[in-house]
């Protein structure tokens, strides 16, 4: 029964999501169904997160038909312009998977079922989860119960534990869910850590099947798959996973908009940005970085008339809008959304400078830690210098310009942290936690550089080896 | 070119390093994987068959029970404050002692919302009716015992409070 009801809650956030995908401006069906259905899943809980907070704002309520009303409303006027486009979509001939293809889909089968339980099995309470029920639980607990963001909690002082000015998406999400099954179930609730992992490797595939084969393809997101940091956060419960997820696809659709042009990438770059910020505070520096990137990217290399050029960039600060209300609510309660702010001062800057060798160490320590990242960091570095031209020419070079200064941008935010950076980078694993983010672009880039995959397996299928 | 950049950039010796290093890392997943499954495998017995319910109380013990019955005791507009100046352990966990502190504060605080409950005073906005004694001894004026769970842990109330 409460499975059922966990299914029914999301009922809302992906019949909100299908609609949005369905009126993504497209030219052609770039997305297959079961990229459809993880697209609905990520962008409608995003969508429902941000309308559940503008109607607490307004004093609404969060009924389903509310919240999906604006959705019924777009979708009727304008999904019989969208139809024709849809209908006239290629079709693509199906070929049979080979054995291959079906041990690998097996196994990502068995990884998945062993999230699930693994997930089920212990609760968010558990003491290694502390930030799941501490900040991002105890947020969902309090709207659930309240059925409205409690605008009182962001500045309760007996709750500064909870990190009250960060984003609300993953709390909103968590709320959303407990109000289905009508009661705060800390264990049903992880389910929803396992389908984010699920729909990152659904996309992620997708992103990989627009450059390689369908076998390469597949070897390469069951590969991420086992990810051990990837898989450890994913039953920590923690925002990682979501954030990984938005920021992700965010840059991945952005960067396919630079290299192909289609304005539906642009819309889902853009979208999954904005998710991104409000997620956690380090999704809005990344959204700086790849609006930054990308739109540069895209102004100097498109053909388009310069009109057209600016307009799109215009699309990329899409986020500033949509987020704008929950910074005005952190400015009015005198909330800073970040710590960090205050620390960007010139003698600070100068001072900090003197912690870059531990800083350094640091991360080179973590990164070279096999039994978090496999061979992940080191095989970007082996196989990256091998094809460095490839990784810095266009298209990949804004991909790769957007990995390495997300990848400076944390290094950054420890030489600047307002505490001691020995404790700041120990403290709940946060250093691997933070570079979770950045591991499935790495993981893209490490992909591209993996050379004459596709017609090893190409040989292997045929028959022909070379 | 050299016969070094000669070797490694020849594209079936390419290949074959892509191939080597599929492989690397689908052996060190199969370890990492099967590790974590004998880890867990080592905890489910604790877990499995048990209810929510069950689960909160075996990991949080004493604090639950606690949490239970401040729960029962005082009313949802309340405050409360926690007095645990000595840290506590848990019986099936690695964890440091101090972690068991900060632990415990923000645990209770997250089983009583939407109680407001305190543990530095210097965070206090507001007058407090309760204060719980967690594991120490704590005797104050204008405070009466509610309810005691054992020597050293007790809810005390103000005099004349609701």
């Amino acid at each position: 029964m409460i499975f059922l009801r966990f299914l029914l809650s999301l009922i809302t956030p992906c019949s909100i999501g299908w609609a949005a995908v369905t009126l993504l401006p497209r030219r052609s069906a770039s997305f297959s169904n079961i990229e459809k259905a993880s697209l609905s899943f990520g962008l409608g809980w995003g969508i429902l997160t941000l309308e559940m907070f503008y109607a607490s704002l307004l004093k609404l309520p969060w009924s389903p038909f509310l919240l999906l009303l604006p959705w019924i409303v777009l979708f009727l006027f304008f999904f019989r312009r969208k139809k024709e486009k849809i209908a006239v979509a290629p079709l693509t001939r199906k070929v049979p998977l080979g054995s291959l293809e079906r041990s690998l889909l097996l196994f990502l089968l068995f990884l998945f079922l062993y999230i699930v339980i693994e997930g089920l099995t212990f609760p968010l309470m558990y003491y290694d989860m502390w930030d799941a029920w501490s900040i991002w639980g105890q947020k969902a607990k309090a709207f659930a119960l309240q059925r409205s963001v409690d605008f009182a909690f962001f500045t309760d002082p007996s709750r500064t534990y909870a990190h009250q000015e960060y984003p609300l998406l993953l709390p909103l999400s968590e709320s959303w869910i407990y109000l289905a099954l009508g009661k705060i179930d800390e264990q049903i609730v992880k389910l929803l850590f396992s389908l984010y992992y699920l729909c990152l490797l659904v996309l992620f595939w997708g992103a990989l099947r627009r450059e390689k084969s369908r076998q390469t393809s597949l070897l390469l997101v069951t590969l991420l798959a086992t990810l051990p940091i990837l898989l450890e956060y994913t039953l920590r419960a923690y925002a990682e996973v979501p954030l990984t997820f938005y920021y992700t696809l965010s840059t991945l659709y952005l960067y396919f908009w630079c290299k192909e042009g289609r304005r539906e990438d642009l819309w889902a770059g853009v979208l999954f940005s904005a998710f991104s910020a409000w997620t956690k505070n380090e999704g809005q520096a990344l959204w700086v970085i790849n609006a930054v990137v990308f739109g540069t990217t895209r102004f100097l290399t498109s053909s388009s008339p310069v009109r057209k050029r600016i307009f799109e960039g215009g699309i990329l600060l899409l986020p500033l809008l949509l987020l704008l209300p929950w910074w005005l609510l952190l400015k009015r309660l005198g909330i800073s959304s970040s710590e960090f702010f205050p620390q960007l001062r010139g003698e600070i800057l100068l001072t900090s400078l003197s912690r870059l060798p531990v800083v350094l160490q640091a991360f080179f320590s973590r990164l070279l830690d096999i039994s978090r990242w496999n061979f992940l960091w080191i095989g970007l570095v082996l196989f990256g210098g091998l094809s460095w031209r490839k990784l810095f020419s266009f298209p990949k070079a804004p991909l790769t310009a957007a990995l390495l200064l997300h990848l400076l941008l944390y290094l950054f935010i420890y030489l600047i942290h307002p505490l001691d950076v020995l404790w700041a980078m120990n403290v709940d694993d946060s250093l691997n936690r933070i570079l979770l983010h950045a591991a499935p672009l790495a993981f893209f880039l490490l992909g591209s550089s993996l050379e004459n995959l596709d017609t090893f397996l190409k040989a292997v299928y045929t028959g022909k080896r070379t | 070119m050299n016969p070094v950049q000669n070797f490694i950039l020849n594209g079936v010796n390419r290949q074959r390093l892509s191939l080597c290093f599929v492989l690397a890392w689908s052996g060190w997943a199969v370890h990492m994987i099967s590790s974590s499954l004998v880890v867990s495998f080592l905890f489910y017995p604790y877990f499995w068959g048990k209810d929510l319910e069950e689960k909160k109380r075996f990991l949080d013990g004493k604090l639950y029970e606690v949490a239970k019955v401040c729960e029962r005791k005082i009313p949802p507009t309340e405050a409360l404050f926690f007095y645990n100046p000595i840290p506590t352990e848990r019986e099936h966990s690695m964890h440091t002692t101090p972690f068991f502190q900060e632990h415990d504060r923000q645990k209770l605080s997250y089983y009583l919302y939407p109680r407001r409950v305190y543990w530095e005073k210097q965070r206090m906005k507001e007058p407090i009716q309760y204060v719980l004694v967690y594991h120490a001894q704590l005797e104050l004026p204008d405070f009466e015992r509610l309810v005691a769970l054992s020597d050293d842990i007790y809810l005390l109330r103000k005099k004349g409070g609701k």
